[in-house]
């Protein structure tokens, strides 16, 4: 169907049981959302992802990559809550109306981290956890079945639904279709002979998937797993790690700090 | 070839959103082992009449069905394609969507893990598929790195693995190119040689169609309108033409010669047209 957001590789994230994963990724939602009003304490936990991309074969070099990409938004995010606590703190710097103090700074940071941490753990997660495992550590979760493999296959779906764009602009282009010509108003007006394919491309594709689905019998009984995952030490290890790391700076998070 | 292993008795077919019946009062036995091609122009109804036998007509797709479809004795517009696991299995066009998981050996497991099976009972299917159509080599391959004509063949692998009795196939070449085309067609015809599996396709290659199928049925506006061997039906070129069925080359060549008032048998494969052009 799609490729999803998996990619094979033999890492140690791609060892780890995914309940195991699920349990980390909880912890890193807690610590984010425990460090949001000091970005310093949400350092530890910003690093923490950046070893994690590592482990997962993807990179340091994605989360730089992602930060930079993101620099717009942090300084807009910078911006806005810095601002919304001007009356507090030491005053840095005022660029016009808006004042920046050391809380400010503080905080805008710590809701950069707050938005940043979780995006990196589910790349984290989704990059290494096979969609069949996924299913799996679901189910055993008390999910239904059907929504479980419903929430995998919508996962799958979004490369599936980006690359449909790319095939309806490029067939688009190859009929003379211009995107890039007049002012934005104008250009937003040449994306609307996209809309109308892209849509019904994805529709015919969910229905032809629905077909499918249909005829080889999901949901019908409860399922078996052939290639479950097996609960091991390192699991165990990992999950207590998580927890003393994650905890303390959840911990420490919530301590008044000015 | 024995007992019909499917009966269709005036059947008329529409869909939820149709305002005129799609299949129109449409009869047909298919018996056991058999292998029956289904041709015609688009929207004539083959893909209908197939979702009808496996169920989906009205249970997964809306619609209203009148008439009788049994399929190995069960009544399946009653029962519905839920309870025919190891009755139906069908294959559809396109591969892109049909194959689900991101390893050949999940995606052949599919269908047993979803029908509940023990554990043993899985990897004896997975190894049986694997076996039936040397799939070995792939096993441990993703699908999004295989071919459209390899990923129909792990489509209907898949299928296989729920055991059907009975094999539908619709327009299962229509998205492939000639190399997959080709691989799918062998894997057809093996699976009808070796199997003996009655098999229902949709299909418009009829060089193809000539050799493998024990009968073609022409459909046209919703009703079967000629149907017997392919030396029948094919050698009636007029006929199908009319129906928008394409002869197959051979004997559109032989056709024309006797247009022009050359009598000479009209073959319908390449080994027949040899000995007619010997005579």
């Amino acid at each position: 169907m799609s490729s999803g957001l998996y990619v094979e590789r033999e890492t140690f994230f791609h060892k780890l049981d995914p309940r195991a994963k699920l349990v980390w990724l909880l912890l890193v939602l807690v610590a984010s959302i425990a460090t949001q009003f000091n970005g310093l304490k949400g350092i530890p936990v910003f690093a923490s992802l950046v070893v994690a991309l590592s482990l997962s074969g993807l990179g340091a070099g994605l989360a730089a990559l992602l930060v930079v990409n993101a620099s717009a938004f942090l300084a807009a995010v910078t911006l806005v809550w810095a601002s919304m606590y001007s009356n507090q703190g030491n005053l840095l710097f005022s660029l016009g109306f808006l004042k920046i103090t050391d809380y400010g700074l503080l905080v805008a940071l710590g809701k950069f981290f707050l938005i940043i941490c979780p995006v990196l753990a589910f790349v984290v997660f989704f990059s290494s956890t096979k969609p069949y495992h996924l299913t799996w550590a679901l189910e055993r979760l008390g999910v239904p079945s059907k929504i479980a493999l419903t929430f995998t296959l919508a996962l799958n779906l979004l490369p599936s639904a980006l690359r449909a764009v790319k095939e309806v602009i490029d067939a688009q282009k190859a009929r003379g279709l211009a995107l890039d010509r007049g002012g934005p108003l104008q250009r937003l007006k040449n994306h609307l002979p996209i809309i109308v394919p892209v849509i019904s491309k994805l529709l015919s594709d969910v229905w032809d998937l629905s077909m499918v689905l249909a005829s080889r019998f999901v949901g019908l009984a409860k399922r078996t797993y052939v290639f479950e995952p097996s609960w091991r030490l390192r699991d165990t290890l990992f999950v207590l790690a998580s927890t003393i790391f994650y905890g303390g700076v959840a911990t420490w998070g919530l301590q008044p700090s000015l | 070839m024995g007992s019909p292993a499917v009966v269709v008795k005036d059947l008329y077919v529409k869909y939820a959103v149709s305002v005129e019946w799609i299949l129109k009062g449409l009869s047909l036995n298919v018996n056991r082992g058999e292998m029956l091609i289904l041709m015609g122009p688009s929207g004539c109804g083959k893909s209908t009449l197939l979702y009808v036998i496996a169920g989906l007509i009205p249970w997964v797709v809306p619609g209203e069905v009148d008439g009788e479809v049994s399929v190995e004795g069960l009544n399946v517009t009653d029962l519905g394609y839920s309870k025919l696991a190891g009755v139906v299995g069908i294959v559809y066009q396109n591969p892109e969507m049909q194959v689900i998981t991101r390893s050949v050996k999940e995606e052949l497991a599919m269908v047993p893990e979803n029908l509940g099976l023990p554990k043993d009972e899985v990897v004896s299917r997975v190894e049986w598929v694997a076996d039936a159509l040397d799939l070995h080599r792939y096993l441990d391959r993703d699908p999004q790195s295989l071919s459209g004509g390899e990923k129909q063949l792990i489509a209907i692998a898949s299928v296989l693995t729920m055991k059907p009795r009975v094999l539908l196939l619709d327009e299962p070449t229509s998205m492939l190119d000639h190399k997959g085309t080709s691989l799918v067609l062998e894997v057809v015809s093996q699976l009808k040689r070796e199997h003996g599996l009655t098999i229902i396709a949709a299909e418009h290659r009829v060089e193809w169609a000539v050799e493998v199928a024990d009968r073609i049925a022409v459909m046209h506006e919703g009703r079967i309108v000629l149907i017997g061997e392919p030396q029948d039906v094919f050698s009636r070129v007029d006929e199908i033409e009319k129906y928008g069925v394409r002869p197959p080359g051979v004997s559109e060549v032989v056709y024309c010669l006797r247009r022009k008032s050359i009598e000479i048998p009209v073959p319908v494969r390449l080994k027949e047209a040899v000995e007619v052009f010997r005579l």
